[in-house]
């Protein structure tokens, strides 16, 4: 276990200069407000009362080393200030609405993969054949398709035509009970209450939505394997094992696969960045209330302190999935974890 | 014109990478030309015909005040290519010269550029754009700032790989023996070399940018309606798609897919081109 702490440790501080450039650019994109950042962050119809403690908070009379260092502190005590809109401190609002965020990019990171790895490896095995231009052309679509038209396509085939999926308006029914919140992800909590009608429900509802976002990342997670199973399929200890005449399903799908794994790892991750991205118009579309309609809310109310706090939150969640796949990679990786 | 020739020898062998630039051209077309021909006014409204399904007077039928949309997404192409031209061109000159001080020079200039492109890369992307056109405020030209700057990472590191791997080659060494400075070896003698890599990944996220530019109208950033803009179009038809009234979003959005979808495909098969011209 201790050099799986070293490596976490290692991996760690490799990512400092990026976190300290990405609070610098949130920091940046708080006082860049043309005029006065205190009478925006006050909100549409500010008091001058509400100004003078915003631009004492944000202590915009100091200098902006100052600024920024006491912005460094507040953030260390998870301190995104206020938003205008919910009273709430922007950090209670965000977490109250991960969950749904979470259950939604899950779900699509979960069917992109199974969508994605077997396009690739049919791709890389029948290379040039007829399969293989139709996996890359409908993973170049869907990576031209952008998520929110996908997602009104999806609710005028399966909802208003077909009638098959539910209104797209939200996680559960509007009549319906949600179940006591454990995970806060609707499918688990049902199950954990024994409550089947929400468990359906819930998923039910996440069906179109996750599928309008997992298209977006299907494209380059194709890509990805493809290529990375036409590289190791061609690569000597595969050629030697074809010549110990091993079963073909154990040659491709145990040897090979395992390694084009590492690749994919590491798409995987940007992939997961898409969809965050995706996740925004996505959840407007289907009306999910989730962090990207919060801040999509925020936008409309000019509610600055939430926006910034949620694309601040965004990032620091991606550099830290990140540094998680690093890892990952470092146990999955002979060849990494020899040379540490 | 080595390169015109190759391109030209690929693209008969290609007839998909062939077609879809065509697809462009036509689509370039439109957007100069389309606004003199169109029959209608983008903006004009005529409720006693709101909402109608597409007839042969209105192609793509019309929108809830009774805008002709066939009309509206003419003008909208327009609006849209300019947008992703002005993006992608700003991304390109910022990130050519962030990339090709950082290949060329190495050491911490190398380090600085790429803590800069790191930092850009550690945002989930359209998010940063977000923030970037809430920060500086609803308009236009920051709806292309920003879309640039989210590019300029991958212009950066293509740029910055060609010239790391050229600096060492022997007619850098000659272009130095004979006097020439460093900023000018770079401007006259590298840059012109990554032209061609620098013009497919252009290619390939122009359809990006302009997926980009039209979700931040999709959610209500930059342009503002009654503008007529793909992304705009498709969310004033977002509300009737329930209702079954298909055609105020479906004819926009199809039009942006079709149109990244064609920059997409020229793109790669630009890429096997080149690659192709490289591997002989």
């Amino acid at each position: 276990m201790f050099p799986l702490l070293r490596s976490v440790i290692k991996r760690v501080a490799f990512a400092v200069p990026t976190i300290f450039g990405v609070v610098l650019v949130s920091f940046a994109l708080t006082r860049l407000l043309p005029g006065d950042p205190a009478v925006y962050f006050a909100g549409a119809a500010p008091t001058p009362e509400a100004i003078a403690d915003i631009r004492k908070a944000m202590l915009l009379d100091r200098p902006l080393l100052e600024q920024f260092v006491s912005y460094v502190v507040n953030l260390l005590h998870g301190d995104l200030g206020k938003s205008l809109i919910t009273g709430q401190p922007v950090v209670k609002d965000l977490a109250a609405r991960m969950p749904a965020t979470l259950e939604l990019t899950g779900l699509s990171l979960l069917i992109a993969l199974l969508v994605s790895i077997p396009l690739g490896v049919i791709g890389a095995l029948r290379k040039g054949s007829l399969i293989d231009h139709a996996a890359r052309f409908f993973s170049t679509t869907a990576l031209s398709m952008p998520s929110f038209f996908t997602g009104l396509l999806l609710v005028f085939v399966f909802y208003y035509l077909l009638g098959l999926a539910p209104a797209p308006l939200g996680r559960i029914d509007p009549l319906g009970l949600p179940p006591p919140v454990k995970s806060g992800l609707i499918v688990i909590d049902g199950f954990l209450a024994g409550d089947y009608e929400s468990v359906t429900d819930g998923l039910a509802h996440l069906v179109l939505p996750s599928i309008a976002l997992a298209l977006s990342g299907i494209g380059p997670l194709t890509r990805i394997t493809r290529g990375a199973m036409l590289t190791v399929l061609s690569s000597d200890f595969i050629r030697a094992a074809r010549s110990y005449d091993m079963p073909r399903w154990r040659l491709v799908y145990v040897y090979a696969l395992r390694n084009a794994m590492l690749p994919v790892l590491t798409t995987a991750g940007f992939v997961f960045s898409f969809l965050i991205s995706a996740n925004v118009v996505v959840e407007k579309v289907f009306s999910w209330p989730g962090i990207g309609s919060y801040a999509l809310q925020a936008l409309v109310a000019s509610d600055y302190a939430a926006v910034q706090g949620f694309v601040l939150s965004v990032a620091l969640l991606y550099v830290l999935i990140n540094i998680l796949i690093d890892v990952l990679y470092g146990i999955v990786d002979v060849r990494v974890r020899l040379a540490e | 014109m080595e390169f015109a020739a190759t391109l030209q020898d690929g693209l008969r062998r290609d007839p998909l990478t062939a077609t879809t630039m065509a697809i462009i051209v036509i689509i370039c077309l439109v957007a100069i030309f389309g606004p003199f021909v169109a029959s209608h006014d983008p903006l004009a409204t005529n409720p006693s015909i709101a909402l109608k399904p597409p007839t042969w007077e209105h192609p793509c039928g019309t929108d809830q005040v009774g805008r002709d949309i066939c009309t509206r997404i003419v003008y909208a192409t327009r609006l849209d290519l300019f947008i992703a031209l002005s993006a992608v061109g700003l991304g390109l000159i910022i990130g050519g010269l962030i990339g090709s001080l950082a290949g060329f020079f190495g050491g911490i200039v190398d380090r600085l550029a790429m803590w800069i492109v790191d930092t850009i890369m550690a945002f989930p992307l359209f998010v940063l754009a977000m923030g970037i056109v809430a920060a500086l405020g609803n308009s236009l030209e920051n709806i292309i700032y920003a879309t640039a700057i989210v590019n300029v990472p991958f212009y950066a590191r293509t740029m910055r790989a060609e010239m790391k791997q050229r600096r060492e080659m022997g007619f850098v060494e000659a272009a130095r023996v004979s006097g020439n400075g460093p900023f000018r070896i770079l401007a006259v003698h590298l840059v012109p070399t990554a032209v061609p890599q620098l013009m497919i990944q252009a290619t390939l996220t122009m359809g990006w940018a302009m997926l980009n530019a039209a979700a931040l109208s999709f959610i209500g950033l930059g342009i503002r309606p009654p503008t007529p803009e793909w992304g705009i179009m498709v969310a004033e038809g977002a509300s009737f798609i329930i209702t079954g009234e298909w055609w105020v979003a479906l004819f926009p959005g199809m039009t942006l897919v079709l149109v990244v979808l064609s920059l997409n495909l020229v793109g790669d098969g630009l890429r096997d081109v080149l690659d192709a011209r490289e591997r002989r």
